[in-house]
């Protein structure tokens, strides 16, 4: 598939959805990425686990912006 | 043809307003007995009838009128009229003298080498340079020039409208006093770390002199002075609630109250760091000149040369940084920096790129317009997917934040090397590999030595060693990117050029 700014935007959206998709609670404190561990560990745990909560609290426009990219290539193809 | 004048109305007394007397080239009128004094205009070699023509580099009195003898008076004494096309086109005008530079009652001028193309006054420029070229720094607005304080004018790239007497006066009546006495505190506030260039080397530090001018219509102030406690508040806790939220409260505070920017350093307390980190105006990376563009472009392709890496600070004259802060003290713009970024050289760099690609496409006869849209869309899909890779690198080890379009700015100068591996592929083919390799290597050098002062800590205290490895390890990995984005960018065309 060619590299374009469509096909960007499209991976981009898949990847920022698989992020928003990792439950804190059942998920994320099994494998010992809960926030209270983090905090307490530091450095990258700590960027990426606070990453993952501004991801679930942004949880509705990504749900938005995935609507419109699927009514939009629907149309387009 | 001498030998019939045109015919002349005779009772007419001013010669000007006959059209027959206006001047005919085939047939010019001979009025005086001097054979030498007529003269065909389109045949003139030489000027020797006329007033000696004023050398351009003679004349340094701009502010004197020309003194030297005027072509049109000759003109006249020679029985030529007044009418515009009797003057000979190669006859200069007498230059304009050009406009004194009000902004600048010192004459300092920061890039002013000899071969310094920055358009500020140089009397060895010719006066018949475009009037706007001479006019870069306009007079000051005669209404707010006399509350202008010193040391905000000497730098000669301020633009009238960053001027804080130029906003609507109740705003600066309004923060005033404290806004005097803070802003004394900005300027003088000692140099923190080791930064070399805090201050712009030519500009002293001088208490800021903003007179006070007392206007009527205070009372409504008074309402919005009983308010500010409030928001100032509010603006604090939203600083006290995290990092990002720190910008996003000192902006906001900056937007609300473009005065007030000896504010946002004493409330904020971030020091050096108060400037807008998130957006940075456009307009910031297009004040280039030449000279900056030929040593960037030296530097990208080889960057051993350069002696200093660290970005120069200055005051933020141009209104350059988004929030408006007025004074602050933020980095200087690319035409007195060469290690600035800007965005001219990665602009013309992709459209250049853009355009190689559709010529190489057409030497194999195999053009179509939409290559050009393909790889168009191609170059920014590759230069965004590196500045969001970059990004996320730089908030994932906690770097100090950069401003978007410095990301943009210098991942986009990699076109540079990619033309100039296109370039050297098309003539000689062999070159095509070495060149790509080497320019891929020069660029991440160049990445590497730019991005260090933001990457590795500054103070040198007890860092955990993981954390030193990981930073370093990212730097590194800035620079390995570049060999597969070089070559995703052009090696699928080494097919075509294998073809030659």
């Amino acid at each position: 598939m060619m590299l374009g700014l469509g096909t960007v935007f499209k991976a981009l959206l898949l990847f920022v959805n698989a992020m928003a998709i990792l439950h804190e609670e059942r998920f994320l404190k099994r494998v010992g990425w809960s926030e209270q561990e983090a905090a307490i560990e530091g450095g990258v745990k700590l960027q990426i686990v606070n990453l993952l909560k501004a991801f679930r609290v942004l949880r509705l426009p990504i749900v938005v912006v995935n609507s419109i990219t699927v009514l939009v290539l629907l149309v387009v193809g | 043809m001498y030998n019939n004048p045109p015919q002349k109305d005779p009772n007419r007394q001013h010669r000007n307003r006959d059209p027959n007397s206006f001047y005919n080239p085939s047939n010019p009128p001979n009025y005086l007995s001097n054979p030498r004094n007529v003269q065909d205009p389109t045949q003139v070699s030489d000027r020797s009838n006329f007033a000696p023509q004023p050398k351009l580099q003679d004349s340094f009195s701009p502010y004197a009128p020309h003194q030297t003898a005027s072509p049109p008076s000759s003109n006249y004494q020679n029985g030529f009229s007044q009418h515009s096309s009797q003057v000979p086109s190669n006859i200069s005008h007498p230059p304009t003298p050009p406009v004194p530079n009000f902004y600048n009652p010192n004459h300092y001028q920061p890039s002013s080498d000899a071969n310094s193309n920055s358009f500020s006054f140089n009397p060895h420029q010719s006066f018949h340079s475009s009037p706007t070229r001479s006019l870069q720094n306009p007079p000051l607005p005669t209404t707010a020039s006399t509350f202008a304080p010193l040391n905000m004018s000497s730098h000669p790239s301020s633009h009238p409208s960053s001027h804080p007497s130029s906003r609507p006066s109740s705003q600066s009546s309004f923060l005033q006093p404290p806004h005097q006495q803070y802003q004394q505190s900005t300027v003088t506030e000692p140099n923190t770390h080791s930064m070399p260039n805090l201050i712009h080397p030519n500009q002293p530090h001088q208490p800021q002199q903003t007179p006070q001018p007392q206007f009527p219509n205070q009372v409504p102030m008074q309402a919005m002075q009983n308010a500010v406690p409030y928001m100032l508040a509010g603006m604090q806790q939203m600083a006290t609630a995290g990092g990002p939220g720190a910008n996003i409260g000192a902006q906001l505070f900056q937007s609300l109250a473009p005065g007030a920017a000896g504010y946002t350093n004493q409330l904020f307390g971030q020091g050096q760091e108060s400037f807008n980190s998130f957006m940075r105006m456009p307009k910031y990376y297009f004040t280039v000149n030449h000279k900056y563009v030929l040593k960037k472009l030296l530097l990208i392709l080889a960057p051993f040369r350069n002696r200093t890496w660290g970005r120069q600070r200055g005051i933020d004259q141009g209104h350059f940084e988004g929030s408006g802060s007025d004074g602050a003290t933020s980095y200087l713009p690319p035409r007195d920096d060469v290690n600035a970024p800007d965005l001219y050289i990665p602009l013309m760099s992709f459209i250049t790129y853009v355009l190689m690609v559709g010529f190489v496409f057409g030497m194999q006869d195999k053009f179509k317009a939409e290559i050009l849209a393909r790889y168009f869309s191609k170059g920014l899909a590759v230069l965004s997917l590196e500045v969001l890779i970059i990004k996320l690198g730089l908030y994932l080890i906690n770097a100090r934040p950069s401003p978007w379009l410095d990301v943009i700015a210098y991942r986009g100068y990699k076109f540079v090397g990619v033309v100039l591996t296109m370039l050297s592929g098309i003539l000689v083919r062999q070159l095509y590999y070495p060149v790509l390799l080497y320019s891929a290597t020069a660029m991440g050098i160049f990445l590497m030595r730019s991005h260090r002062r933001i990457i590795l800590p500054r103070d040198t205290e007890a860092h955990q060693a993981q954390d030193l490895a990981r930073r370093n390890a990212f730097l590194l990995f800035l620079s390995v990117l570049q060999y597969p984005v070089y070559g995703v960018l052009v090696l699928d065309m080494r097919s075509l050029n294998a073809m030659q």
